[in-house]
């Protein structure tokens, strides 16, 4: 009498534990050694798929070459090859499936020879679990906000599970939801987990789903809209994000600054471009780089570059000119600046920066470079900055827009009196691991010499 | 690389296309075009039982000349993906076969080509739009598709192809061919299609074809002519025979619908309402 009582009892706490704790009868029995097999990116921009015709069955072996199964995405049918042997253990996601982004696990693949029968009850958790595909591209209706919620977080997902069990703790237990509120649910962004319950044994469904999503918006749906706009990371933003965050942290900056006269320089531009008869037309930066080039190589420690174990002296100077497009940052480079004239330079400029802008840039054209160049000069508000270094680079100049500046002039009779002259003022950061102080001091100086007196250039 | 068949037997087209896909060389871009006889063409996982009217494809549709007579409509499931689509004898099909890496960077670069080729033929407002459809109309709220597009990708090779409506005379009966009765009572694990009012662009077959491939050899410079594929060696030949005879089994056609559920009254993972039995 008290056993049919006591197993109510462990019948019921199983019911709550399926909500809270993990449950008490499953514990992960050991699989054989195995691999994950996961949605793969069968194009670029792929993000999910529908899972099409599976082309084998468990149990059968796989062969390099041959199609596991169909894929399909955005109006595209694709074969997926699996590149290695081995035998089809267990399917995880069956035909039909829709939306499977990519990474998430598929299906199991083993070894010849491993036993499949152990793999039956093997479940999608068992792989590490799945996350939604990346939300779409964000509008600007009222219900933006629930969208822009972060999808579920992804479980951690190992590679190849060794032949030790695993133990589940309860946080990453699956919260009790139906298949279909749970598609609903990565449908509208909504986090899984953040949601309570209403159906029998505080089972999720597809209204909570709803009113979860619909809550947030309902909160924000003030007359102004949306509180925030969620912004999606692009790849270019992401390496920009990368490769300055690890020039920061590598290369101790530190920065000198000059200021420039330029009156004779803009002379010089303007008597060159009255007569260029169409050929040309040369701007302040075709100047600034070609000075570059001068300054480095007659301070060739600045047109280094730190490597594993050497510094790389380039013995051409390779000036990487950042350019501002829609989609970000890119620095196209100029390259054997020591060698072109400013014609030369100022072609390549032109031709660089309108395929950067057009996203034409091949990666030859934007890596490397020895040195850069960034040019804020049409911007009449920034008056001087400091660049972050590209790198392996160990330098980079940073030009401020022209003014008009007065200075004390003595004449001839003795007399000092004030004058207009115009200036830029360059800041120059350079990497105190390959270039010292008195180092970086002494090419700005060779630089500023060559810009004050452009004629220079002719030497 | 051209190649026109002057078959209208959608089976064999589609088979040829394939062919042309898994056979020719690995660098090479190839243009085909041909033209079907009425038919209706599902995707690679699609339901039709969700996407056509079967009953009225069956019974076939009015013949523009005399309405008394009917024209029988094949139902065809082609092996790329997307939606559904109706092929008639004012139907230009274009297919382009291409190394898979140049398809990568741009999914609407052949379908841009036959705007193209559209524009120089007149009509001004032939535009692609987000789905890869091929577009006229005056504003971006008045749109009509006169194309759509579907890929298939191998290992190294992407085929792209498109319809083109030229002069269908069927178009009034489109619509309802392709809304199915029993699409209230289907949940279903196949792709949907979008649809999208539709619209002839009122040109001549040959003067399409033409400026395609005028198109076509401006793109990809160096090209070795129009070759017309013979319909009857090309249907002997071992692969291009049993393709078809797969193409145009019950087992393909219907066998390979991804798992779905009909039910004529709602159920816990299908509550909608379902619609009044007929």
């Amino acid at each position: 009498m008290l056993v049919p009582a006591l197993r109510r009892q462990v019948l019921q706490q199983a019911k709550y534990a399926r909500v809270v704790l993990p449950s008490l009868t499953r514990w992960y029995a050991s699989f054989p050694p195995h691999t994950v097999v996961k949605m793969p990116a069968l194009s670029p921009t792929m993000t999910a798929g529908n899972i099409g015709a599976w082309g084998k069955k468990p149990g059968d072996s796989i062969e390099p070459g041959e199609v596991l199964v169909e894929i399909e995405t955005d109006k595209a049918q694709m074969d997926f090859e699996f590149q290695e042997e081995g035998v089809l253990a267990k399917i995880l996601k069956e035909t039909g499936e829709k939306d499977v982004a990519v990474g998430n696990p598929i299906a199991i693949l083993v070894e010849e020879g491993t036993d499949i029968s152990a793999f039956e009850s093997f479940t999608l958790k068992d792989a590490g679990g799945e996350s939604a595909p990346p939300a779409p591209k964000e509008e600007k209706a009222e219900s933006s906000s629930s969208a822009s919620t972060p999808a579920p977080t992804p479980a951690p997902e190992p590679e190849e599970s060794g032949s030790s069990g695993k133990l589940e703790t309860s946080l990453d237990r699956d919260p009790n939801i139906s298949l279909q509120a749970r598609r609903l649910a990565a449908e509208k962004g909504v986090n899984v987990r953040s949601i309570k319950g209403s159906g029998p044994g505080g089972k999720i469904t597809e209204e909570d789903v709803n009113k979860a999503a619909s809550a947030p918006a309902a909160g924000a749906a003030a007359p102004a809209g949306a509180l925030y706009e969620d912004i999606p990371i692009s790849g270019m933003r992401k390496t920009i994000a990368s490769r300055l965050k690890e020039s920061m942290a590598e290369n101790p900056h530190y920065f000198v600054s000059s200021s420039l006269s330029v009156s004779k320089l803009l002379k010089l531009r303007q008597a060159l471009n009255s007569q260029a008869d169409g050929r040309y037309k040369l701007s302040v930066n075709d100047f600034l780089i070609k000075a570059m080039g001068v300054a480095s190589k007659k301070v060739p420690t600045v047109n280094s570059s730190w490597r594993d174990g050497v510094i790389r002296q380039f013995n051409t100077v390779d000036v990487s000119v950042a350019v501002a497009t829609p989609n970000g940052l890119i620095t196209p480079i100029v390259k054997g600046v020591e060698g072109k004239g400013l014609q030369g330079i100022s072609e390549a400029v032109k031709e660089l920066a309108k395929k950067a802008r057009d996203n034409k840039l091949k990666p030859e054209e934007y890596q490397g470079g020895t040195i850069s160049i960034s040019n804020m000069g049409m911007n009449p508000a920034v008056e001087r900055f400091t660049a972050v270094i590209n790198p392996p680079q160990a330098a980079i100049l940073a030009v401020g827009s022209v003014k008009k500046v007065a200075v004390p002039v003595e004449n001839d009779d003795g007399t000092t009196s004030v004058e207009w002259d115009e200036q830029i003022v360059v800041t120059g950061s350079f990497d105190h691991k390959v270039v010292d102080g008195a180092v970086g001091a002494e090419w700005m100086k060779e630089f500023k010499q060559v810009i004050e007196n452009p004629l220079e250039l002719l030497l | 690389q051209v190649y026109t068949s002057p078959s209208r037997n959608p089976y064999l087209n589609l088979a040829i296309e394939q062919y042309l896909l898994r056979n020719c060389a690995k660098s090479s871009t190839i243009l085909f075009l041909y033209v079907n006889r009425p038919c209706v063409v599902i995707g690679r996982n699609q339901n039709p039982w969700m996407e056509v009217n079967l009953d009225l494809l069956r019974c076939g549709i009015p013949s523009p000349t005399a309405s008394s007579k009917h024209v029988p409509v094949d139902l065809v499931r082609r092996r790329s993906g997307g939606g559904t689509v109706f092929h008639d004898l004012g139907n230009v099909n274009w297919s382009v076969i291409c190394p898979s890496a140049s398809f990568d960077f741009d999914r609407n670069r052949h379908a841009e080509m036959v705007s193209r080729a559209l524009r120089r033929l007149g009509v001004a407002d032939a535009r692609v739009n987000d789905r890869h459809d091929i577009v006229v109309g005056p504003s971006e709220k008045e749109t009509y598709k006169v194309s759509g597009s579907a890929y298939k990708l191998i290992t190294g090779r992407a085929l792209h192809h498109g319809t083109l409506l030229l002069s269908s005379p069927h178009l009034p009966v489109v619509s309802s061919l392709l809304r199915s009765p029993a699409e209230g009572y289907m949940q279903s694990k196949g792709v949907r299609s979008v649809r999208s009012p539709i619209r002839n662009v009122d040109l001549g077959n040959e003067e399409f074809i033409d400026a395609v491939i005028g198109e076509f050899g401006k793109m990809y410079e160096g090209g070795t002519g129009v070759v017309d594929v013979d319909a009857e060696t090309a249907g002997e030949a071992t692969w291009i025979a049993e393709e078809m005879e797969t193409i145009d089994s019950a087992d393909w056609r219907f066998g390979q619908t991804p798992q779905f559920t009909f039910s004529t009254h709602p159920t816990e993972e299908d509550p909608r309402p379902r619609p009044p039995l007929p």
